[in-house]
């Protein structure tokens, strides 16, 4: 270190010695090592996506004759706030986001609390068999739903086939219904009440029971209980839910890229993706930048409102013992309706995505048209230009293996960054390089997925310097998954760790084990079996991304969402749903291994 | 045996001043307890001398060894100290069995492979765990799980003990057998021990030394005897004893030449005047005798309760706005509620302190 100013030898000593002694212990070695990380991976891709966007890029000849590539200028910002295209470009996509994710959250609010409700504070029958059905949209993609609602509802019109419904009834599918906004809404709605869900019957089962049993000692009617206390109760619970589920489906890109890519109703995640697609970086790059900034607004409200620690609303503890509600009369109504509502919501479109992944013509719904053909089937030049059934085609096979080898690469490389993580952010508590690692591994949640991606576009398709050009590779698909994680696995790594790394590492300290020995023997077995229900869910939701990688994958990487993605963009509808039911099949498989393994739940992971 | 020199000891957490200017000097072999209420500074300085915790000012020593040093800027990690540690937690490793955790530390010394399960049947053995080796602490009972905490900290020979409140989670029973056990285990060793507590009880049982502490500061270093009977000021007088000693507010007057104590509603004749006026007298309740008939020089009280307690009983007695406490042994006397009763004081055990700074007022 370098002492500016000419220091007496015996002042020198000490002070070196301490700095030495400082950066050389173990946390702080890995606070700044995490600390580079995360700037090369989030800050730095983003700057240089803002970089992009003030610059002009190859093609842009064509808009203006002083381009010139790599000269600094407004031109990409102008065309997207100022100019002709900003209506289509910027406005009605924006409003539509607006209006998608509105409709969306009120009606999965709705939904999910309702439901929470009713398995937490009622005597309806079955609450443990609704619950775990309950949970199951969220184990699935949001996009699988879409599929299965345009199998369900397509018309002739748009959809160049007819329906299920259409076929079945006889009636006419209207457009508004089939693709659009309505669809859009519906479908986000049967994916995130499942998420509101778990996330207000937590709160309701948290809330101390003697609150409310008080107000019942003064004479208060239940209902005025509920009116009165229980629900103010629960408003920040309702407000940190709506504000989740509300930043989550504004930058959702699976059911709007299915359901209003056809009608050409988009979103601001489909627009992003259209102009990257298309190589129109820089207002890709813009639209992302307006995405991440709207993300971070909401979560910025709901930090403050919750207060600090609460962006996840983890929940623990048993507050509430109290007597349910009885349902009488309602019972046995109530609880049709609810079993009806899961089967519409959960059974129905993975029944229908399957059953057509077995029709062996498209449009003809009768049970003469089965087949297996597009499962097992050999390769017949009549049917679907030569492509053999699913299990038969190696690149299909690939692709899933593909898949797998992400989720599970990802779900260990996150867990093991989560403990070192843990343990740095724990050791230096109150320390601000602890404080900046912390708030730098939360920064990745700010940002929507689809963006995230145009990020890495940007950032790893050229080489610079000694960072080599990752785009196209599989590595760049661990990376960003993994980095998407790290808000996540921070948080379970601080909460596991923060179990071990106090008497129990001064224990081994004291003896005189130095810090690999320690890691390697107490902190890291301890703190392993507390991450296992953060390592399925990670893996769950690995399997199921699309939105995250759908601009990074190249047909050597592609993974079983993107693929589907891309059978469904053509006529391939028989092979789109035999590959989403495919993937359902995986993941229900994958969860179901790894419970066995460990014994856990998604609900009590995400609980 | 080496001894500990702590000199001029400061250790700041952000505002608050744990450890304030602490300057100690341990004798080899002694057993010293850290006493004091929750948060004066204790375990902190049990964790300085450990190497958990890096002082802000001073120095330490152990034997001739200087440990830490903030002018030099020396710092000796934990594990190269020479001393052990028993958490008031335990600590011990869920994860491993009896005898893993025990080795643990032994592997890392210069002790053969071979010789380790030895030393580790040895070490249960001096607590009494033997044939413990394969169980797991979660299989322990909270006593068993002390002593296994303890034989692993002797297990690695240290010539300094360190024990953080090691008996604060045991039933009252479990705590007095270990008591001795420990204060043999010392001995046998011939180690020197630091121990905190904040049971003066223990403190006053197990010590040979005792150290009171309050809010980081040194109120006093003693024998058990001394601290007992010369507190050096009223939160140590205050402090120590069960039941707590009698505060009274007084003043000390000459009356025809002899000196007296004037507690308000009543007074008593007193050894020497002291250097000021208004003090504090501290009276320990078995000093107080109590008589059911008036005695000479007695003053009257009224019995404000009486607690019974198998060996002896307590009697709390009125007299104005006066309250006091009294122990008394003789177990055939019978004290009524509010019937009369004569206290009479000796002088020699009155301990007088001045009532503006608290300290103890010397007397010739």
């Amino acid at each position: 270190m370098a002492i500016s100013v000419p220091v007496p030898l015996t002042r020198a000593r000490p002070a070196a010695r301490r700095l030495s002694r400082y950066i050389t212990t173990p946390h702080i070695i890995l606070s700044f090592l995490f600390i580079a990380l995360m700037f090369y991976l989030i800050l730095f891709p983003l700057g240089s996506m803002i970089w992009t966007s003030l610059t002009w890029q190859i093609g842009d000849e064509r808009f203006s004759r002083t381009a010139q590539e790599g000269a600094f200028t407004f031109f990409h910002w102008q065309r997207v706030f100022a100019s002709k295209v900003t209506k289509a470009m910027l406005i009605a996509p924006l409003r539509n986001s607006f209006t998608t994710a509105l409709g969306a959250t009120l009606l999965a609010l709705s939904t999910g609390s309702i439901l929470a409700w009713l398995v937490t504070r009622t005597d309806l029958p079955l609450r443990r068999f609704i619950t775990s059905v309950a949970t199951i949209p969220y184990m699935l993609p949001s996009w699988v739903l879409a599929l299965s609602w345009i199998i369900i509802f397509k018309n002739p019109r748009i959809g160049g086939a007819k329906g299920l419904l259409e076929y079945v009834t006889g009636l006419q599918v209207p457009d508004w219904l089939a693709y659009g906004p309505v669809p859009i809404i519906i479908v986000l709605s049967l994916h995130y009440y499942s998420f509101a869900f778990l996330l207000l019957s937590g709160a309701l089962v948290s809330l101390d029971s003697s609150l409310e049993e008080s107000a019942e000692l003064f004479g208060a009617s239940r209902f005025r209980v509920l009116r009165k206390i229980t629900l103010p109760l629960m408003m920040p619970a309702f407000l940190s839910a709506f504000i989740l589920t509300f930043s989550r489906t504004l930058g959702t890109f699976g059911t709007p890229a299915f359901l209003g890519r056809p009608v050409r109703y988009f979103t601001l995640a489909t627009m992003l993706y259209s102009n990257v697609s298309q190589g129109l970086f820089a207002d890709g790059f813009i639209l992302a930048l307006v995405l991440i900034v709207l993300s971070a607004v909401t979560i910025y409200f709901n930090q403050r409102m919750i207060g600090a620690r609460k962006g996840f609303h983890t929940i623990a503890g048993k507050g509430f013992r109290g007597r349910p509600t009885p349902l009488r009369g309602w019972k046995y109504p109530i609880l049709a309706l609810v079993l009806v509502f899961l089967a519409l919501a959960v059974f129905l479109p993975v029944g229908v995505l399957f059953y057509r992944s077995v029709m062996f013509y498209e449009a003809n719904y009768a049970l003469s048209n089965l087949t297996l053909h597009y499962w097992i089937g050999e390769s017949n030049p009549r049917v679907a230009e030569g492509s053999p059934g699913l299990l038969r085609d190696p690149m299909i096979l690939k692709t899933a293996w593909n898949s797998i080898r992400l989720s599970v690469l990802t779900a260990i490389i996150t867990a093991l960054i989560g403990i070192l993580l843990g343990y740095a952010i724990v050791k230096g508590r109150g320390t601000r390089v602890s404080r900046l690692v912390e708030q730098m591994a939360f920064l990745p949640y700010l940002m929507p997925s689809i963006a995230f991606g145009a990020i890495y576009i940007s950032m790893f398709a050229k080489p610079m310097g000694p960072i080599p050009a990752l785009y196209g590779t599989f590595a760049i698909l661990v990376l960003i998954s993994v980095t998407k994680h790290l808000p996540y696995s921070s948080r379970a790594g601080v909460a596991s760790v923060m179990q071990v790394a106090g008497e129990l590492e001064e224990a081994a300290t004291v003896v005189g084990a130095k810090w690999v020995r320690r890691f390697r023997k107490i902190i890291l077995p301890l703190s392993s079996s507390g991450l296992m229900a953060g390592t399925l869910l990670t893996f769950i939701t690995t399997m199921r991304e699309l939105s995250l990688i759908i601009l990074l994958v190249t047909p050597a990487t592609r993974v079983l969402t993107t693929m589907t993605f891309r059978y469904a963009e053509q006529p391939f509808e028989q092979y789109t749903d035999a590959l989403a039911a495919f993937l359902v099949i995986l993941i229900f498989a994958g969860n179901f291994i790894i419970n066995r393994i460990r014994r856990t739940e998604i609900g009590a992971a995400l609980r | 045996m080496i001894g500990l020199t702590l000199r001029n000891l400061t250790k700041r957490f952000g505002e608050v001043i744990a450890v304030d200017d602490l300057t100690l000097e341990v004798e080899p072999g002694s057993f010293l307890t850290l006493l004091g209420p929750s948060g004066c500074g204790k375990t902190t300085v049990l964790r300085c001398i450990a190497g958990l915790e890096e002082p802000d000012e001073g120095e330490i020593r152990i034997g001739d060894r200087v440990v830490f040093s903030r002018s030099e800027g020396l710092f000796v990690p934990p594990g190269e100290r020479g001393v052990g540690l028993v958490f008031q937690s335990y600590a011990l490793w869920p994860h491993m069995t009896v005898f893993e955790n025990i080795a643990f530390g032994l592997e890392l010394k210069s002790l053969k492979r071979s010789e380790i399960p030895d030393r580790v049947k040895r070490s249960l053995a001096d607590l009494k765990m033997e044939g413990m080796e394969r169980r797991y602490p979660h299989e322990l009972s909270g006593g068993q799980q002390q002593r296994v905490a303890v034989s692993r900290m002797l297990a690695a020979r240290p010539e300094v003990f360190l024990m953080d409140e090691p008996l604060s989670n045991l039933d009252a029973r479990l705590r007095m057998d270990m008591r001795s056990e420990l204060k043999r285990l010392h001995r046998s060793a011939q180690a020197t021990t630091i121990y905190v507590t904040h049971d003066q009880l223990e403190a006053l049982t197990m010590a040979t030394q005792i150290v009171v502490m309050c809010q980081g500061k040194l109120f006093q270093v003693g024998t058990p005897d001394e601290v007992y009977r010369q507190p050096a000021n009223l939160f140590v007088a205050d402090f120590i004893g069960s039941p707590k000693i009698n505060l009274l507010e007084a003043t000390a007057r000459s009356e025809d030449g002899q000196p007296r104590l004037d507690f308000g509603s009543f007074s008593i004749g007193y050894t020497s005047l002291p250097s000021v006026q208004e003090v504090v007298a501290a009276i320990r309740p078995e000093d107080i005798a109590l008589s059911l008939e008036p005695a000479p020089e007695a003053v009257e009280f009224v019995v404000y309760s009486v607690l019974p307690a198998g060996s002896e009983i307590v009697v709390h007695a009125k007299r104005g706005e006066t309250m006091l406490t009294i122990k008394e042994t003789r177990r055939q006397i019978k004290v009524e509620i509010d019937e009369p009763v004569w206290l009479h004081f000796e002088p020699d055990t009155i301990n007088l302190y001045d009532k503006q700074t608290e300290q103890l007022l010397k007397l010739e």
